[in-house]
């Protein structure tokens, strides 16, 4: 079960941040890809299929936000754990995040403690998921 | 496989004074707002830097503390060395200390924020039923 939980997705147009997250989780031994734009992060969903997702809401520098990207995510897989980072807390957008799917909604900035805490958190859901399908 | 993840502790409480509380009052008690656009780009730019920063930070303190300890050593041996007389920081202490101070500008963006908005009911965490998205 654990090898099925090893690819994770991080989505931001902030280049530093990214590759921050990348290297942290990578460390902790997760498969990471990066995506600095909507393109390139359905390209990789496409062909890699992770496990979660690390979406940024807001991305200026990319052609789809975090929000249309995770519409396109769900049209190709519902299982996927998403986690949706804003650094600003519109309703709307909480609303349509949960309305596509999204497992999880928090404003940014997060801590490193905070990173870790998602990504563990999104481990232990699927793996109820797992125990709950067999 | 992925190994479970510890978490790392946050740093020290973060400190206020009575001027920054003063002015906070200010604004809540005069319902002062900010400009959605000023605070996106107040969000875009000091968000996104202390977001990089204190993860940075906080990945080289998640190093083990022996090997920081060992760097700490040998930083204060050559500078010792290298002819300079004043005490210098431990790699850590270094750390912390600019660690503490991102913490200090997102806890001000946190407070900026609960103070000048006046929509009620967001949560800093929002956990969607995860039954939503499974299938």
């Amino acid at each position: 079960m654990a090898e099925e939980f090893k690819k994770i997705l991080v989505v931001d147009d902030e280049e530093d941040i990214a590759i921050e997250t990348r290297e942290i989780l990578e460390r902790k031994g997760f498969r990471v890809f990066i995506a600095l734009e909507s393109n390139a992060a359905l390209d990789i969903f496409h062909k890699e299929k992770p496990e979660i997702c690390i979406l940024d809401v807001h991305m200026p520098k990319s052609t789809l936000d975090g929000i249309k990207i995770l519409e396109e995510i769900r049209r190709l897989d519902k299982t996927c754990y998403c986690i949706m980072l804003s650094r600003v807390d519109e309703q709307d957008k909480i609303e349509a995040a949960r309305n596509l799917g999204a497992n999880r909604y928090t404003l940014k900035p997060i801590d490193y403690p905070q990173l870790l805490e998602l990504v563990n958190d999104a481990l232990k859901a699927l793996e109820k998921r797992g125990e709950r399908h067999g | 496989m992925a190994e479970p993840l510890k978490k790392t502790e946050s740093p020290a409480k973060v400190k206020t004074d009575p001027y920054t509380e003063e002015l906070f009052q200010k604004i809540k008690e005069q319902n002062i707002t900010i400009d959605p656009a000023v605070w996106s780009l107040l969000t875009h730019v000091l968000g996104n830097r202390t977001y990089a920063i204190s993860l940075i930070l906080g990945d080289f303190l998640s190093i083990p503390k022996w090997i920081l300890k060992a760097g700490s050593s040998l930083m204060k041996f050559l500078y010792r060395i290298s002819g300079n007389k004043d005490r210098i920081n431990s790699i850590d202490e270094f750390l912390q200390r600019a660690l503490n101070n991102a913490y200090q500008i997102k806890h001000f963006l946190d407070r900026l924020r609960e103070a000048t908005q006046k929509q009620a009911g967001f949560k800093q965490d929002v956990h969607i039923d995860d039954r939503r998205a499974a299938v």
